[in-house]
């Protein structure tokens, strides 16, 4: 215990230290409002995690407050109810959470990897070749289009899909996302444009062809980009319960089982802390491996590594 | 390219077949995104956009025709009583602003702290891209719960003061809805950033530390300017979205919000699901006429952005 | 591109971990689904799963398969499989329906919020016209479907002399009383006003007020007793209030997360004053209005135009309407004097986040009692879960929901000269509820979608309905006592003034209305109003905020929508 205290007491000191070291106003200003902002999102999460299960009736009576009983079998009806009825050609089948959470994977690794995939490539070509017209046209495009609000297009993009036979079928889906429009060109556009043009130029006179520069030179210096917008890219498409809704009705994920949850007003489905235990059942896996991996994901994402 | 020395006219044959495979390469590569725009963009699209010029038949099977600048023309005519109106506009505007002055600094700051390795910079990092993992459905509501509920029990156990919900109060309410759209916003912006920031040269910061600089002018001379590109990346998003920003108003109250707290964008959006099949060439034009509206403003803010780039990049 | 795929390894591998374990909960899933079975005849049937539920279909299922077990709709095949989707979500409802209809698999849908014209003119219905006005002979009745619709509904769904859909369910808006305590704190108005105690009864036996009808007793056959002692005015409704909260209760609570509700009992306040004929000719826009009002003065007073004749060119004028000024005044007067519960304006509060305070307060020793609840009258269907879990969390059966005893608010007379007319109450069946058939049904499953149709209409199906859901449906049936028997005591009443009660349909065959559903629909956007430069949606909010009094909000909706903004917004499109 005493060389437990000695140890803690080192350690305070020398962490100290280390503040010390490289105190600035500004950075104590930062570390102060972001301490504000983690206490805010945790007592946010804690609060909605107690919530979750404690019962309807001590919610009623007090909003604040830790679980009496604790009442995890909200956490079972939650997931019994967590279901979607899709029709098939033999029967009303009923999918639960488990095979939501593999359509949901499978949605969003290959809507983000498609969609980041175009978005890089198609951003590389027009970002090196901008001195042609289309490339600054196809710029436009994007900005456009990010612009424009569109009414009413479910109709027609319905009907193309059926048309071409995409409709309630992952291929048709990924080819809808795999589109260059949006945010994520032109940030890799920026990201390109950050390249020093001496790089691709030595690469040429080195006899290199177009396809080697472009994945031997330029997409290992965006890899992070790259990286970063896939799993952003991921995480909106793992809680895109639209595009589901819509375009694979057989495909029900998770997402669009949480809205449908989310939505339901009879039954003993209705009360706050049940539909705090039906986000909870999505938020802990989710939460947990992002621990797991946020050192590894982020760490080589966002620290160190190659430079320019 | 302009540079291109002239002189060199051995190069050129050289040059010429380079262009030649440059060509092909550029026409190969987009083949895929332009066919794939044609198909499920404009296909699909222009059909809506076009509604802007037509209009709802009842009594020919439902059918739009075409109806020339009538949509245009009734758009107008509204626009000038409807007296509402600047509310939107306004606060469309300070949406965007807020995400301007206060979002992106701090968002910068923020990356700045992570990148610097400065204290604790791995639990925020973790903590700021939460909001980003949680599904906006989930966020809402447990965020509603809290605002309504939970801070005003918090407010009587420690203040003993009785106030009304932040979201019930026709005077918080704005401000809540801001912070709820600050708040969330920061994990992939400071994801981005943070990547961007560790890209910078390290050469570049050694001689700015050797110069002398500190924490803070560092971050002026040397950081911002080196990602300036992906900055100005996002202040062309934010300004193409000025009008199109719903401020997650219909995940918190449906077609219910109050025209005090409401945006373009919401107004749009709501009138868009709560409307009928008639209604689509109206908004339809609504939507077309906000586009040319903002599109020199974006065009504006990028050309200005991009010289600026430039000038900082050379 | 290696990190990358280590990355998507990962993810997989941590995914599938997740996976197993819940796996290990999926054990306790209650059947998955039904099978399709090939030797019948499948119909493909959606549900919208709102205030109604699906259960009344889930159990009508049953008896129709039994029912048509023999008959073939197909070669080689025997009976009838109803395959039944109940949804959660609204994409069943309103244009989303429209936009998606065209693929979705179901054939025969259960839904509200549909603007019926606009449907019928896309092609969307299957024409029903036989199956509605053939007698229902094969069930052993001799009317037919449209023998037993109410004349306000074969005006709408009857058009160019065909039938394209049906009325799906009933709902008014209203306020909800708590019967019990109404009777425990002697909430009634005696006759007698000047007995000592506040014009209240003294013990359950004391006569009571005629209360908002203005009479009482079997007058010509019909019981004018079953709203005795409650408010027959705004004044006695205040009164009640103060009374209340003398003795320490809340008088009402709403939901102010959606308050719609709200809005559209403000409507249905609206449509109670001006009667029947005057409602409807925000519908019909042809008529003479009779009750526009001029100016209101400083102590609410009113003065009334002359009669105008309302047209297309003036529909705006409608406006002006005496009852939307008094309705809007009714919860100016809620609102200035406090008489709603805590919560009452908090967002959080969902429609069954009140239903749920509603029901609680009265157990909960924490919790202020709340006397009266505003909402449509399917609220007890819907809040059904919220009465389990009061009786599982300890309250026992007193909390059940056969042994609360709720019932509708006649809607009190905003004036003693209305009270005077002793008009029967008008209730306002909203939310545009439909049965229809996909247009895109297969020719072989007509007769089976017809059968099932007719199957629902029999008496006796309209019975089972309303003991399942405790509210009617909007048919013209009798509910022998067997099924009285077997209802709650708020069914019951809901059904009396269903059978008593004059309703009014709002929709009209009118271009100027079916040309403009969703801004003349008369619960929502008609309430929005201009008061300077600010523009409110919802009433409630509007007559919140500091400076705004019931004229305010009312003079306000003509800026709002007034003659300018019909020509530029309804008149263009006729």
């Amino acid at each position: 215990m005493v060389k437990f205290l000695k140890f803690k007491k080192a350690y305070k000191i020398e962490r100290c230290n280390r503040i010390k070291k490289s105190v600035n106003p500004v950075e104590i200003i930062l570390f102060a409002v972001l301490i504000l902002y983690s206490a805010l999102m945790l007592t946010l999460l804690i609060w909605a995690l107690f919530t979750s299960i404690r019962t309807r009736g001590e919610f009623v009576e007090n909003v604040f407050g830790f679980p009496g009983e604790w009442a995890f079998s909200n956490y079972v009806t939650a997931f019994n109810f967590f279901s979607v009825q899709i029709l098939t050609s033999t029967m009303i089948k009923t999918v639960y959470l488990d095979q939501m959470f593999l359509y949901s994977l499978f949605y969003a690794v290959g809507g983000a990897t498609v969609t980041t995939l175009v978005h890089c490539l198609t951003a590389y070509v027009v970002q090196r070749f901008r001195r042609y017209k289309l490339s600054s046209i196809l710029t436009w495009i994007v900005i456009v289009t990010m612009i424009l609000p569109i009414v009413g297009s479910l109709p027609s993009k319905l009907q193309i899909m059926h048309g071409l036979n995409l409709f309630d079928n992952f291929f048709g889906v990924f080819l809808l996302q795999a589109s260059f429009l949006g945010m994520h060109f032109l940030i890799f556009k920026a990201a390109f444009s950050a390249i020093p043009e001496s790089f691709s130029e030595a690469a040429l006179v080195d006899g290199a062809g177009n396809f080697s520069l472009m994945f031997r030179i330029a997409l290992p210096l965006v890899s992070k980009t790259f990286m970063i917008l896939w799993l952003l890219s991921f995480i909106g498409l793992w809680n895109d319960y639209q595009g589901p809704m819509i375009y694979l009705p057989s495909f029900p994920t998770v997402a669009y089982g949480l809205y449908r949850f989310s939505q339901i007003s009879s039954g003993e489905l209705n009360s706050i802390p049940m539909r705090m235990a039906g986000c909870m059942l999505l938020f802990i896996p989710i939460f947990i491996i992002y621990l797991c991996l946020q050192d590894k994901l982020m760490g080589n994402l966002t620290i160190g590594g190659v430079k320019g | 390219m302009m540079n291109k020395p002239k002189a060199e006219k051995k190069a050129k044959s050289a040059f010429s077949r380079m262009e030649v495979s440059n060509r092909i390469f550029y026409a190969v590569m987009l083949i895929f995104p332009i066919a794939q725009f044609l198909v499920f963009y404009v296909g699909v699209n222009i059909n809506s956009i076009s509604l802007a010029f037509r209009e709802y038949q009842f009594d020919e099977g439902g059918v739009y025709t075409f109806a020339g600048l009538q949509n245009f023309r009734n758009l107008f005519r509204n626009l000038f009583t409807m007296n509402y109106a600047p509310t939107l506009l306004k606060n469309s505007l300070i949406l965007y602003f807020c995400g301007l002055c206060v979002g992106v600094p701090l968002a910068l700051f923020f990356s700045y702290y992570i990148y610097k390795k400065s204290p604790c910079s791995k639990i925020f990092r973790v903590i700021l891209f939460l909001p980003s993992i949680i599904s906006s459905i989930v966020m809402v509501i447990i965020f509603r719960y809290f605002a309504e509920r939970a801070v005003p029990e918090l407010v009587r156990i420690f203040f003993g003061k009785e106030i009304p919900g932040l979201l019930e109060n026709s005077e918080t309410i704005f401000g809540t809805l801001i912070f709820y759209n600050l708040f969330i916003n920061f994990g992939g912006n400071v994801l981005l950033y943070t990547g961007a920031m560790a890209a910078i040269d390290e050469s570049c910061v050694e001689a700015a530390k050797l110069d002398g600089a500190g924490y803070f002018r560092e971050f002026f001379f040397i950081t911002i300017p080196q990602i300036f590109p992906t900055i100005a990346t996002f202040l062309v998003v934010g300004m193409a979205g000025i009008f199109v920003n719903e401020m997650n108003l219909y995940a918190f109250f449906g077609p219910d919000a109050e025209t005090a707290v409401s945006t373009i964008g919401y107004m749009l959006f709501r009138d868009t699901l709560e409307g009928t099949v008639s209604n689509y060439p109206y908004l339809s034009a609504f939507g077309l006429f906000l586009t040319v509206v903002s599109l020199p403003l974006v065009i504006g803010v990028k050309v200005g952005l991009d010289r600026v780039s430039r000038a900082i990049l050379d | 591109m290696k990190k990358f795929i280590k990355m998507v390894c990962a993810f997989v591998l941590a995914f599938s971990t997740c996976l197993a374990g819940f796996s290990l909960y999926g054990c306790s899933r209650d059947g998955s689904g039904e099978t399709i079975d090939p030797s019948r005849t499948q119909l493909y049937v959606a549900v919208f799963n709102g205030g109604y539920g699906s259960e009344w279909l889930q159990n009508a299922k049953v008896r129709f398969e039994e029912e048509f077990k023999d008959k073939s709709y197909e070669s080689g095949k025997k009976g009838a499989q109803i395959i039944i989707t109940p949804y959660l979500d609204r994409s069943i409802c309103s244009t989303s329906l429209y936009n998606n209809m065209d693929l979705n698999p179901n054939e025969m849908f259960f839904t509200e919020s549909i603007p019926y014209q606009e449907f019928v003119t896309g092609g969307k219905f299957l024409d029903i016209t036989e199956a509605v006005t053939t007698p229902l002979t094969e069930f052993g009745e001799e009317k037919s479907i449209e023998d037993k619709m109410f004349p306000y509904h074969i005006e709408n769904f009857k058009t160019g002399g065909k039938y394209y859909a049906l009325p799906y369910y009933e709902a008014f808006h209203g306020i909800i009383y708590d019967v019990d305590m109404f009777e425990d704190e002697l909430f009634y108005f005696a006759l007698d006003k000047n007995n000592g105690n506040g014009g209240f009864i003294f013990d359950l036996e004391d006569e009571r007020s005629y209360g908002p009808d203005g009479r009482t007793g079997v007058i010509d056959g019909v019981d004018y007793s079953a709203d005795d002692g409650l408010p027959a005015t705004y004044e006695e409704f205040y009164q009640l209030c103060d009374r209340m909260k003398e003795q320490g209760i809340a008088p009402i609570t709403w939901s102010g997360g959606y308050p719609s509700e709200v809005t559209k009992t403000i409507s249905a306040l609206h449509a109670d004053y001006e009667g029947a004929e005057q409602m409807m000719l925000n519908l019909t826009f042809d008529g003479t209005a009779t009750d526009l009002v001029d100016t209101v003065d400083e102590n609410g007073n009113i003065t009334l135009q002359e009669p105008v004749e309302i047209t297309a060119e003036n529909g705006y004028m409608l406006q002006r309407q005496a009852g939307k000024y008094y309705a809007l005044d009714f919860f100016d007067t809620i609102i200035e004097r406090e008489y709603y519960a805590d919560l009452t304006f908090n967002t959080s509060q969902s429609n069954t986040g009140a239903q749920e305070e509603y029901l609680y307060s009265r157990f909960s020793s924490s919790k202020t009692p709340i006397a009266m609840l505003v909402d449509g009258t399917y609220w007890e269907n819907e809040a059904s879960g919220i009465f389990t879990d009061m009786v599982n969390g300890g309250y026992g059966q007193a909390a059940a929901k056969e042994n609360r005893r709720f019932a509708l608010m006649p809607y009190p007379k905003a004036t003693q000269e209305k009270l005077d007319e002793q008009t029967s109450p008008v209730f306002m069946d909203i939310n545009y509820s439909t049965s229809l058939v996909s247009s895109r049904i297969e020719e072989y499953k007509i007769p089976l979608a017809y059968d099932l149709l007719r199957f629902l209409h029999t008496d006796e199906e309209l019975c089972e309905y309303t003991v399942a859901t405790n509210t009617p449906k909007p048919f013209q049936y009798d509910l022998g006592e067997e099924y009285l028997d077997r209802m709650t005591y708020y069914g019951r009443s809901l059904y009396e003034m269903h059978s008593t009660g004059n309703i009014i349909y709002p929709s009209s065959n009118s271009p100027v209305f079916y040309r403009n559903f969703s801004n003349l629909t008369p619960e929502f956007r008609p309430w929005v109003s201009t008061i300077g430069t600010s523009s409110y949606n919802v009433p409630i909010t509007g007559l919140r905020a500091s400076g705004v009094d019931a004229k305010a909000y009312f003079d306000g909706l003509m800026n709002a929508r007034g003659e300018t903004y019909w020509r530029n917004n309804i008149l263009i499109n006729l």
